[in-house]
C-alpha cells in the first residue's frame, strides 16, 4: 500500500514539477534533455501504481480537499487503473517518439514550450480519469482543453489556424459547461460531490432528473468525442497540431469522455431507459458511417485520420449503446459484453491510432508533406516505419490476428445477442446495426489498404518521396512497440479480456462474461500458429523466378503516373455513396479551344455536403438576424431609451395590479 | 394658533389635489418658463406638506426641512433654472414629441394608473391614499417628462419632478425621515442640477442646441 502511494504521488508530482526544471533552463537544451526521461519515470509509476493496485486491490487516495475550497480527491478504481494504465502506455510510448521528433521540426523556444505542456497534458488526463470529486474531474477537465489547445499553437500562427482553435476552444467550453451542468444537477439531493455521494443519490434521483443528468453529460462528453456532429473542431484540430500531440489527443485524450459516458452510464446512473441506449446507437452509427466516408475522401493523411477517429469513436459508441440497452432490459451478462467490447475497442483505438498519427508524423519528417497524392513507394525507402503502419492499418481495418478484430467481433457478437431481447424493437434494431458494423468495416478495410497503398506501395509520385528515409530509431521504437502491442493483443486477447472483463464485473456485478469470452482467446493462437506455419512452408517451398521487363501499355517505361491516385482509388465508393458527398466535380481542359488536343486536363471533385453549411451556418445566421432585430431597438435616441424604462415600469406596475 | 391647524389640516387635505394640477400643468405647459414656475408650485406644495407634517407632529427637525426645500427647491432651483435659460439663449419652447393634448391625457391615465397601484398598498401603511397616489404620479409623470421632451433643461426638471415623488412617497410612509439623510438628499439634489446644467452648456458647445434627440450621432 505504501509503494503504490508513493508511486501514484511521484506520477502525478513528477508533470507538475517539469516545468519548475524547465523554467530557469528555458534556453539551455542540456535541461530540456532531463524532461523526456522525467516524463517516462512519471509513465512508467503510473503505470506501476494501477498493476500494483490492480493486484493487491487496494486503491491508492490522494486527498487534498483540506488545501482547497471544494473536495478534491484522486483515487483509482478499477475503471479508473484501465484508463491510467492506457494513458500512460501510450504516452510513455508517444515520449519516445516524440524525443527525436521534436528536435528535429522545432526551434528551441517551441522545443521548451512543447515539453513545458505535454506532461502537464497528459498529467490533466489523468486527472480526469483518477478524478474522484466533481470539482477534480472538472477542474482536469478544463486542463485538458486548454494545454491541448496550448500543445496545438506551438506549431504556428496564422489566421486560419487560430480559427481552427478557436473553434475548438469554443466547443470545448460548451461542452465541459454541460458536464458542469450535469455534475450540479446531482447537487439538490446529495450534501456534497465526491463520487461516493453521487453514487449513493444516483439511484435514488427522480426520472427527470436522471433523464437531465444523462443527456447534459452526453452532449457533453459527446462533443470531447468528436460525434458527428458535434465533431466540427476534431477535424480542424488534429491535424494542425504536433503529431505526438495529435497522437495523444486522439489516441487518448478523445477516450476520456468514453471514460466519463461510462462513469455516468453504469455507475452513476444505475437504472438506463432504453432510450438512452437508442441515442447513443444512433450517434454511433451517424459517427462511424460518415466518419469513414469521410475518411475515405480525404487526401490529407492527418485529416484522413481525424476523420477515422471519429468513425472509431462511433463503433465505441455502438457498444456503449448495446450495454445501454442491454442494462435497460435486464439482461446484465450481454450488457458486460458489449462493455467489454466498447472498452477493448478503447485500448485497441488508443494504440493503433497512436501508431497511425506518428506514422504520420515520421512520413512528415522525411518527406516534409503528408498529401497522399505526392506520396508513394516508400515502403522500401522507410521499412520500419512502412512494417508498423501495415499493422496499424491492418489493426484498424479489424483483419483477424490484429487487436481491432478482437473488439470489432465481440460488438458483433453482443449486437446479434440482441435477438434474444424480449423486446420487438430492440430484436430488428441491435441486429441491423451489426449490419451498420459489417459496412463501416469494410468502408475501413478500403480507405486503409487506399492509404497504404498509395503512401507506402507503388513508385515515388513526387521528388519528396523519392528521396525519402527511414526516421531515427528512438521514432521508430516508439511506434513499433505499441504495434508490437497491437499485434500481441490480436493474437493472445486474453491479455486485453481478462482485465476487462473485471473492469465490466465491477460496473456490471450480475454480469458473467467469463463464457463468452474464452471464445477468441482460445480460437486466436491456434488460428495464428496456423497462418504463420503456412506462411514459412511456403516461403520454405522454392519457386521458380523469371526476371523480365514490365509491360508498360506500349509505352518506353513504367512512369508514377500510371499509377492509381488516392482520389481514383476511392472513385468507386465514393459513387456508390454520391448522396453523401454531393461532389462537386470539375474538369478542366487546356487550351480550351482544342478539346482534342489538350496540354493538360484537370480534374477536381469537392465534397459540398458539410455539417457546418447544414447545421451550423444556419443556427448561427439565425443568432446573427436576431441579433440584428434587437439591434433596432437601440435607436440611439436618449429618449427612447428612456421610454423603454418608463414602459417597464408602468407595465411592472400594471402586472402587479393585475396580479394581486 | 386655530388658524394655523387649520392651515395645516387644510394643506394635508388638499395637497393632492394641488400636485395633480401641478403635474397636468407641467405635461401641457409649452414653454420653458412654465414648466419651472410650475415646478416652483409643485416645490411650494411639497415644502406645505412638509410644514404640516411638522405642525401635527411637533417636530424640530421638519420644520428645518421645510425650509429646506422652500429655500433650495422653490427659491433657489428654479432660479438656477431660470438664469440657465436666460445665459444659454435656447428657443424658449419646450419641444415636445407629442401634443400637449395627448400629454395631458397620458398623465391622466397615470395619475388614474397610481390610484390603481397603491390601492392595495394604502391599507398596509396606514397613509391618506390620494397623497401616496400622488407620489407615484409625480414619479411616473416624472419619467413621462423625460421622454415626451426633447429639450435638455425640460430634462432636467423631469428629474427634479421624479425626485420631488420619491420625497414625498418618503415623507408620507415614514413621517419624516431622519435630518441627515434628508440633507444627503438635498446635497445630491444640487449636485445633480449643477452636473446637469454643466452638461447642458457642453452639449449645446459641442452641438449647437439642446435638442437631445440629435446626440443619436454619437450611437456606435
Amino acid at each position: 500500500m505504501q509503494l503504490t502511494r508513493l508511486f501514484f504521488d511521484l506520477h502525478l508530482a513528477i508533470p507538475v514539477a517539469i516545468p519548475l526544471i524547465l523554467l530557469p533552463g528555458w534556453r539551455s537544451s542540456r535541461y530540456r534533455r532531463v524532461v523526456p526521461v522525467l516524463l517516462f519515470v512519471s509513465m512508467f509509476l503510473g503505470a506501476a501504481t494501477t498493476l500494483l493496485s490492480w493486484r493487491t486491490g487496494q486503491l491508492p487516495i490522494v486527498d487534498l480537499s483540506h488545501l482547497l475550497p471544494f473536495p478534491f480527491v484522486l483515487t483509482l478504481d478499477r475503471l479508473s487503473s484501465l484508463f491510467v494504465f492506457l494513458i500512460c502506455a501510450v504516452t510513455a510510448a508517444t515520449t519516445v517518439f516524440s524525443v527525436a521528433y521534436i528536435e528535429r521540426h522545432y526551434g528551441t523556444g517551441q522545443q521548451a514550450w512543447i515539453w513545458t505542456f505535454l506532461p502537464l497534458f497528459v498529467l490533466s488526463m489523468v486527472l480526469v480519469v483518477t478524478a474522484a470529486s466533481a470539482f477534480a474531474f472538472l477542474f482536469g477537465w478544463e486542463l485538458m482543453t486548454v494545454f491541448s489547445a496550448a500543445l496545438v499553437a506551438a506549431d504556428g500562427d496564422s489566421p486560419e489556424r487560430r480559427h481552427n482553435l478557436l473553434i475548438y476552444l469554443l466547443m470545448m467550453h460548451a461542452g465541459a459547461a454541460a458536464v458542469a451542468a450535469s455534475f450540479f444537477l446531482f447537487l439538490p439531493y446529495t450534501h456534497g460531490l465526491t463520487f461516493t455521494q453521487i453514487r449513493a443519490a444516483g439511484g435514488t434521483l427522480p426520472g427527470r432528473t436522471a433523464i437531465a443528468i444523462y443527456l447534459l453529460a452526453f452532449l457533453g462528453f459527446s462533443t470531447k468525442a468528436g460525434v458527428i456532429p458535434l465533431h466540427l473542431w476534431l477535424p480542424r484540430t488534429h491535424p494542425i497540431a504536433p503529431s505526438p500531440v495529435s497522437a495523444l489527443m486522439s489516441g487518448v485524450m478523445l477516450k476520456t469522455a468514453v471514460y466519463g459516458l461510462v462513469r455516468f452510464g453504469f455507475d452513476f446512473l444505475p437504472h438506463p431507459a432504453a432510450w438512452w441506449g437508442y441515442l447513443v446507437l444512433l450517434a454511433g452509427v451517424v459517427s462511424s458511417v460518415l466518419g469513414i466516408l469521410y475518411a475515405l475522401a480525404e487526401r490529407d493523411l492527418k485529416r484522413l485520420l481525424a476523420y477515422s477517429s471519429v468513425e472509431n469513436i462511433g463503433i465505441i459508441y455502438l457498444g456503449l449503446g448495446a450495454a445501454l440497452i442491454f442494462q435497460a432490459y435486464q439482461a446484465p451478462m450481454w450488457a458486460s459484453l458489449a462493455l467489454v467490447a466498447a472498452l477493448a475497442h478503447t485500448v485497441n483505438h488508443a494504440l493503433f491510432k497512436s501508431v497511425l498519427f506518428m506514422g504520420a508524423g515520421s512520413v512528415s519528417t522525411t518527406t516534409h508533406t503528408l498529401n497522399l497524392d505526392e506520396l508513394g513507394g516508400l515502403f522500401a525507402r522507410m521499412p520500419y516505419t512502412g512494417a508498423t503502419l501495415l499493422v496499424a492499418c491492418c489493426s484498424i481495418a479489424g483483419l483477424p490476428l490484429f487487436n481491432g478484430f478482437v473488439s470489432e467481433w465481440l460488438t458483433f457478437r453482443s449486437f446479434l445477442a440482441g435477438a434474444t431481447l424480449p423486446s420487438p424493437v430492440a430484436q430488428i434494431i441491435l441486429p441491423l446495426a451489426a449490419g451498420v458494423l459489417a459496412l463501416v468495416g469494410g468502408l475501413a478495410a478500403a480507405c486503409f489498404m487506399g492509404l497504404f497503398g498509395t503512401a507506402f506501395l507503388g513508385r515515388p509520385r513526387g521528388v519528396a518521396a523519392k528521396s525519402a528515409g527511414e526516421v531515427p530509431f528512438g521514432m521508430c521504437l516508439g511506434t513499433g512497440v505499441l504495434a508490437l502491442a497491437c499485434v500481441a493483443v490480436g493474437v493472445y486477447p486474453a491479455l486485453l479480456l481478462g482485465p476487462l472483463s473485471l473492469v465490466a464485473a465491477s460496473l456490471i456485478p450480475s454480469g458473467n462474461v467469463a463464457q463468452e469470452l474464452s471464445l477468441l482467446p482460445r480460437v486466436l493462437p491456434i488460428l495464428t500458429t496456423c497462418v504463420v506455419g503456412i506462411l514459412l512452408l511456403a516461403m520454405a517451398i522454392p519457386r521458380a523466378t523469371r526476371v523480365t521487363a514490365i509491360w508498360a501499355c506500349g509505352l518506353p517505361t513504367l512512369s508514377p503516373r500510371m499509377q492509381y491516385t488516392p482520389t481514383v482509388f476511392s472513385k468507386p465508393l465514393r459513387s456508390v455513396f454520391a448522396a453523401v458527398y454531393r461532389p462537386n466535380r470539375k474538369i478542366e481542359v487546356l487550351p480550351a479551344d482544342q478539346p482534342y488536343f489538350p496540354v493538360a486536363v484537370s480534374y477536381r471533385s469537392e465534397r459540398t455536403t458539410s455539417f457546418e453549411q447544414s447545421l451550423y451556418r444556419p443556427a448561427v445566421d439565425a443568432i446573427v438576424a436576431a441579433a440584428n432585430q434587437v439591434r433596432r431597438l437601440h435607436t440611439g435616441n436618449v429618449q427612447m431609451y428612456l421610454l423603454y424604462i418608463f414602459l417597464t415600469l408602468v407595465s411592472l406596475l400594471a402586472l402587479v395590479k393585475v396580479l394581486r | 394658533m386655530v388658524l394655523v391647524d387649520l392651515a395645516a389640516s387644510k394643506a394635508m387635505g388638499s395637497a393632492a389635489v394641488l400636485l395633480f394640477l401641478t403635474v397636468l400643468m407641467l405635461a401641457a405647459a409649452k414653454r420653458m418658463s412654465t414648466s419651472i414656475v410650475a415646478f416652483a408650485l409643485q416645490s411650494a406644495v411639497l415644502a406645505a406638506q412638509v410644514l404640516a407634517v411638522a405642525h401635527i407632529h411637533r417636530s424640530t427637525e421638519s420644520y428645518v426641512i421645510g425650509g429646506l426645500v422652500i429655500l433650495i427647491k422653490v427659491l433657489g432651483i428654479p432660479y438656477a433654472l431660470f438664469r440657465l435659460v436666460d445665459k444659454l439663449q435656447a428657443p424658449r419652447d419646450v419641444k415636445l414629441s407629442l401634443s400637449p393634448v395627448y400629454s395631458v391625457f397620458i398623465t391622466a391615465g397615470l395619475i388614474f394608473l397610481s390610484f390603481t397601484a397603491v390601492h392595495t398598498y394604502v391599507q398596509e401603511l396606514r397613509v391618506s391614499e390620494d397623497v401616496l397616489a400622488a407620489a407615484v404620479a409625480l414619479i411616473l409623470s416624472g419619467a413621462f417628462l423625460m421622454v415626451s421632451h426633447g429639450k435638455a433643461l425640460m430634462q432636467i426638471i423631469a428629474l427634479l419632478v421624479l425626485e420631488n415623488g420619491i420625497f414625498l412617497a418618503a415623507l408620507i410612509t415614514t413621517f419624516g425621515m431622519p435630518m441627515i439623510i434628508e440633507i444627503g438628499v438635498f446635497f445630491d439634489l444640487i449636485m445633480g442640477v449643477l452636473l446637469m446644467g454643466v452638461f447642458a452648456f457642453r452639449i449645446r458647445d459641442t452641438f449647437e442646441h439642446l435638442d437631445v434627440s440629435k446626440l443619436r450621432r454619437l450611437r456606435g
